[in-house]
This record gives C-alpha cells, sequence and structure tokens, in this order.
C-alpha cells in the first residue's frame, strides 16, 4: 500500500527545492545572454546531467520500457543509439563544432546559429516558426505524461489539478532563472533518475534471481508472447522477448524504422539539446561533461528497457501471467513499469519512482518551455524588429534589461499555451487522445528532417550554401508534413486528413505506409541539399574567390 | 554463464541481435568515460 504522507512529503521537498533552484538562477540572470545561454560558463558535469535528462522524459522510461516488456529486448538498440550517436558522437563531432560557431557569430538559439550560418533570415524565422507549432504538442504530450501519473498515484488529485502543478512548479524556475536554472535544476534531476533506477533495478533483479536466470526464463517461455499477448498488440514477426523480431516483418519495420532510427537519430538536430553545447566555456568542459552523460544514459534508458522485460518474469512467476495481462484487462503498455512497482516493491521505492519519473517529465518540460521562449522572445522578435512590420521606435538592437523581459514574456505566453493544449488533448481523447502517444516522435522527427541536412552543412563546408539550406529546409519540412498526414498510417489515423479527403488511413500500402516520416523526408531533404549545392555556382565561386584571396 | 560462441547463450539470451545490442550498450557508455578520462585537459579547440 502506498503513503500518501510519504509521497506528498516526498513531492513538497522536492518542488521547494526546484524553486529554491529558480530563485538562485534569478539572482545571477542579469541580462538576455544569461537568459539564453547561462552565462556560456557551465559545469561539464551540469552540462553532461542536463543533456542527458532533458532528452529522456517519462515517456522513454515507461513508454519504452513497457515496449520492451510487450515486443521485447530489441529496442535496447535504441539505447545503445542514444548513448553511441546521441551522445558520444554528437559531443564529439557536433558539439566542439557547435562551441566555436556560436561563439564566433554570437549566437544564442539553435535558430540563431544556422541563420547567421548562412546569414539567412528565412532560416532563422522559418526554424523558429517551426519549433513553436511543433514544441507546444511535445510540452503537452510530457505535461500529460507526467500529470496522469501523479493524478493516478496521489489520492484525490484531479488530473486538471495536476497539469496546473506541475506546469506552475516548472513556469516558476525557467521564467525566473532562465537557461540556468533549467540546467541546474536539470542536474539534480538527473542525479535523482540515477539513484531511482539504480535501487529499482537492484530490487527487480533480487525479484527475478539475477541477469542470467531472469534472461533463461523469458528465452524458455518466448512462446508465451506469441500465445499470450492480447490481440491488438499482437505483430507479425514477434518470437520472444529475448529474440530480434523477424527481418522486415511488421514488428521489425515497427521497431526499426519508427522507433530506432527516428529517435536515434534525430537526436541529433534538437535545438533544446544543440543548445548546450553552447553553454560550455570550452572543448575540455565538453569532453569532461561525455562520461556523465553516457553513464546517464545507460542507468536511465538501458535499466527502464531491462526492467521492463524482467517484469514479465515476476508476473509469470506470481500470477501466471506475461506483463501486459497482468497490468491490466484494458491497459497501455504505459502501465506496465508503474503496475510492476507498485506491486512487487516497497512505499520507499514506490514514493522514489514517482520522484524520478516527475523529475523525468519536468527536465525535459523546462527546457522545451526555455527553447519556445527563446524562439518566439529572441528570434521572431529580434527578426521582426529588423522589419517594418514594426513601427520606428520598436524596430533596433535590444540588449540588457529589455531583452530579457521579452524572453520571461514570451516564455510565459508559450507555457500558458502548452497548458492549453495539454488541457485540450487531454478533454478530448476520442479525436486528439493518439497525438499525445505519437507527439514526442513527431517532434524528433520533423526536427530532424528539416534542420539535420543543413546543420551538418553548416558545421563541415568552408562555404556553405545558402540557396541549398533554405531549399532542403522547406522540402524537409514539407516531405515530412505530406508523408505523415497522407501516407504513414500511424500518424495519419491521429491526425485525420487524409481519412476525410480520401475516405483512407494512407495513400500507400504496406510496407511504406508503416514508415515513419523521417525515413522518407531526411533522405530527401539531404537529395535535395546535395543537388542545390553542386548547381548553386555563386556559392562555389564565391568559396574560390575565397580560398585565392 | 553459458558460452559465446558455437550459437549458445550468453546470460540466457540467445539472438545475436540482441546480444550485439548489448555490447554496443555497455562499449557506448565505457567508450564515453574513457572519451572523457583520455581528453580530461585537451582542449578540443586546439586541434583546429
Amino acid at each position: 500500500m502506498v503513503d500518501m504522507a510519504l509521497i506528498v512529503g516526498g513531492t513538497v521537498i522536492y518542488a521547494a527545492v526546484m524553486i529554491y533552484l529558480g530563485y538562485l538562477g534569478w539572482k545571477s540572470t542579469k541580462s538576455g545572454e544569461d537568459f539564453l545561454l547561462a552565462g556560456r560558463n557551465v559545469p561539464p558535469w551540469i552540462i553532461g546531467l542536463s543533456y542527458g535528462s532533458t532528452f529522456i522524459s517519462t515517456a522513454a522510461i515507461i513508454g519504452f520500457g513497457g515496449w520492451c516488456a510487450t515486443w521485447g529486448m530489441g529496442i535496447i538498440w535504441l539505447a545503445a543509439l542514444n548513448i553511441l550517436v546521441g551522445l558520444l558522437f554528437a559531443f564529439i563531432f557536433f558539439g566542439k563544432k557547435v562551441r566555436k560557431l556560436g561563439h564566433k557569430l554570437k549566437a544564442s538559439t539553435f535558430p540563431e546559429l544556422l541563420g547567421k550560418s548562412y546569414n539567412s533570415s528565412f532560416i532563422r524565422w522559418f526554424m523558429a516558426v517551426v519549433i513553436l507549432i511543433g514544441m507546444p504538442l511535445y510540452a503537452a504530450a510530457v505535461l500529460i505524461g507526467g500529470s496522469t501519473f501523479m493524478s493516478t498515484t496521489i489520492d484525490g488529485l484531479s488530473v486538471d489539478w495536476a497539469l496546473i502543478i506541475f506546469a506552475a512548479i516548472t513556469a516558476a524556475y525557467v521564467i525566473t532563472g532562465g537557461l540556468k536554472a533549467v540546467m541546474y535544476t536539470d542536474a539534480l534531476q538527473g542525479a535523482l533518475m540515477i539513484a531511482g533506477m539504480l535501487i529499482i533495478l537492484a530490487v527487480t533483479l533480487t525479484l527475478v534471481g539475477g541477469v542470467e536466470h531472469a534472461n533463461q526464463q523469458l528465452t524458455d517461455n518466448a512462446n508465451l508472447m506469441i500465445t499470450q499477448t492480447p490481440a491488438k498488440y499482437v505483430q507479425p514477426g514477434m518470437q520472444g522477448w529475448t529474440s530480434f523480431p523477424t527481418f522486415g516483418s511488421d514488428n521489425w519495420i515497427v521497431l526499426v524504422g519508427t522507433i530506432i532510427l527516428p529517435v536515434g537519430i534525430g537526436v541529433l538536430a534538437q535545438p533544446q539539446l544543440a543548445v548546450r553545447f553552447m553553454t560550455a566555456k570550452n572543448g575540455k568542459a565538453l569532453n569532461r561533461a561525455v562520461p556523465w552523460g553516457g553513464v546517464f544514459l545507460l542507468m536511465t534508458v538501458g535499466f527502464a528497457y531491462m526492467i521492463g522485460a524482467w517484469s514479465n518474469d515476476y508476473f509469470l512467476n506470481t500470477q501466471g501471467k506475461i506483463a501486459i495481462n497482468a497490468a491490466s484487462v484494458n491497459t497501455t503498455i504505459n502501465n506496465i513499469i508503474p503496475v510492476f512497482i507498485n506491486a512487487s516493491m516497497n512505499q520507499f521505492v514506490v514514493t522514489l519512482f514517482l520522484l524520478t519519473l516527475l523529475a523525468a517529465a519536468m527536465s525535459t518540460l523546462s527546457s522545451i518551455f526555455h527553447t519556445m521562449g527563446s524562439a518566439a522572445g529572441y528570434d521572431i522578435w529580434s527578426e521582426l524588429k529588423k522589419r517594418k512590420v514594426l513601427p520606428e521606435r520598436m524596430r533596433g538592437e535590444e540588449t540588457g534589461k529589455s531583452s530579457l523581459f521579452k524572453n520571461r514574456l514570451a516564455t510565459s505566453i508559450f507555457i500558458l499555451v502548452s497548458l492549453a493544449v495539454a488541457w485540450f488533448l487531454y478533454h478530448n481523447p476520442a479525436g486528439a487522445g493518439g497525438v499525445i502517444a505519437i507527439a514526442t516522435t513527431m517532434f524528433f522527427g520533423i526536427c530532424a528532417s528539416a534542420y539535420l541536412p543543413l546543420y551538418v552543412h553548416a558545421l563541415w563546408s568552408k562555404k556553405p550554401s545558402k540557396l541549398a539550406a533554405e531549399a532542403s529546409l522547406a522540402v524537409g519540412t514539407i516531405a515530412w508534413l505530406i508523408w505523415m498526414l497522407f501516407c504513414c498510417t500511424t500518424d495519419g489515423k491521429v491526425m485525420g486528413v487524409c481519412k476525410a479527403i480520401f475516405g483512407v488511413d494512407s495513400l500507400v500500402s504496406k510496407p511504406w505506409s508503416i514508415l515513419d516520416p523521417i525515413v522518407i523526408a531526411l533522405p530527401l531533404a539531404t537529395i535535395t541539399l546535395i543537388v542545390v549545392w553542386a548547381f548553386d555556382k555563386k556559392s562555389r565561386m564565391e568559396a574560390k574567390l575565397a580560398e585565392t584571396a | 554463464m553459458a558460452a559465446i560462441v558455437g550459437g549458445k547463450e550468453v546470460l540466457g539470451i540467445d539472438d545475436p541481435w540482441i546480444i550485439a545490442g548489448f555490447i554496443v550498450l555497455f562499449g557506448s557508455t565505457i567508450a564515453c568515460v574513457v572519451y572523457g578520462v583520455l581528453y580530461y585537459n585537451k582542449d578540443v579547440d586546439d586541434e583546429d
């Protein structure tokens, strides 16, 4: 039985510490640059933990952990790519160049970095607009995930109130303390997540008799995955918890084409993660951040997936059921890990798990709020101030306290927008509930499809082509939108546009209809960039002139 | 622990793809730690 006093007490202490860190951030945030980049002097361990905890939200732990419980350990490749590509490659190959370029161009945000790299206002505002359209949905998904879990764990707390409390605590430190408060709270939340997952893994291993025994039982009972999984979760190609799905099957395409590749590669072009490279004082700080991030990711997502798979052993031994059936009759895979922990562990671990999930959700949410605020209050506002759409007295450069005020105001507005979107989605589950489930992969997908080719081009080309970058940005975004709305069955069903116009969920047949939009849009955007770059004579001539000069 | 070679199980897992996934998972984490230690005092900006 869960002790309410322990849970409420733990949550109140947690919230008080977050707000205190927000206060410390507020005291040292004096200008727009402090708010946007934490003074470009963040310690390495904070950068590493903040990068990891921003990347990993509740969905990554209970969503993909539940996926592993239902469809097996193949998803461990996602955790492996998260560390190898999302962290190690990202820091070594992207981090160093982004930090240097950001410093050289005096850029404070991801859209500003790429906009200034290409000397293109179009790129800057286009990227900011994509952020401001896509991120409120991502924020709403994280808000609803955290609030629903809070509401089911704390007796008498409605989801509506949980949404408000959750957003208010996060808003309190993001608006006042800017990126400094976001990153310091991220680090604390990251440490809490490591402690929580380590203890939960240790308890799980004692419950299932150790690693080899637990895996052996899963291998021996592989047929139960096929015979006992509820019909709506059965996918052709399932072979057991310790086996990868059959090559080319539906289960394989879903795992590789919609989870491992989009999320594993999509992470490279996330604005809220890229900006962290620019907060480092020097290259050394980035080197030193790498171990912190790597160990964090192993202990959160890596451990969550193992715990998910092994929950089947526990439920088979205690109830004679596989995890998806033990969780409840009409359950979703997201409930498996919470039900397993509630059923098998004592109240201290349950409380720690609640705080771990709150930390996971809040660390991601705070960075999303901050990125939206900077896109609106800095990128869009700065571009508007250059144009005649504003009266002359409002145009020109903006610095110091005035810039800080605009950033805080824009962050506040987009927190309210996110809260409204979350409230609407939660109360319209028939029409919009599915958006919550796919919002995270959608945002990862559109960022990678639209931004990744021009991001790579800006970092590695001596004379990047503005024309090629703008064309790639437009093609990546449009191709992603078209595939998402009219071809991908998973996304298309949720959006309903294809059904409304053509009467079907997808205009293409399997296996194309299972593919995530990124699998189509990213190669198209890359080809566009290469082709336009090859034909962009002006850019090549300028590069040649620069070489001879 | 079972034998690693000859199509046998490793820690109760018999699918090479899953075994490889775990090797990449732990190997990447170790690589992160080794990189951080080796380059602890090396400013990467100096390389350019």
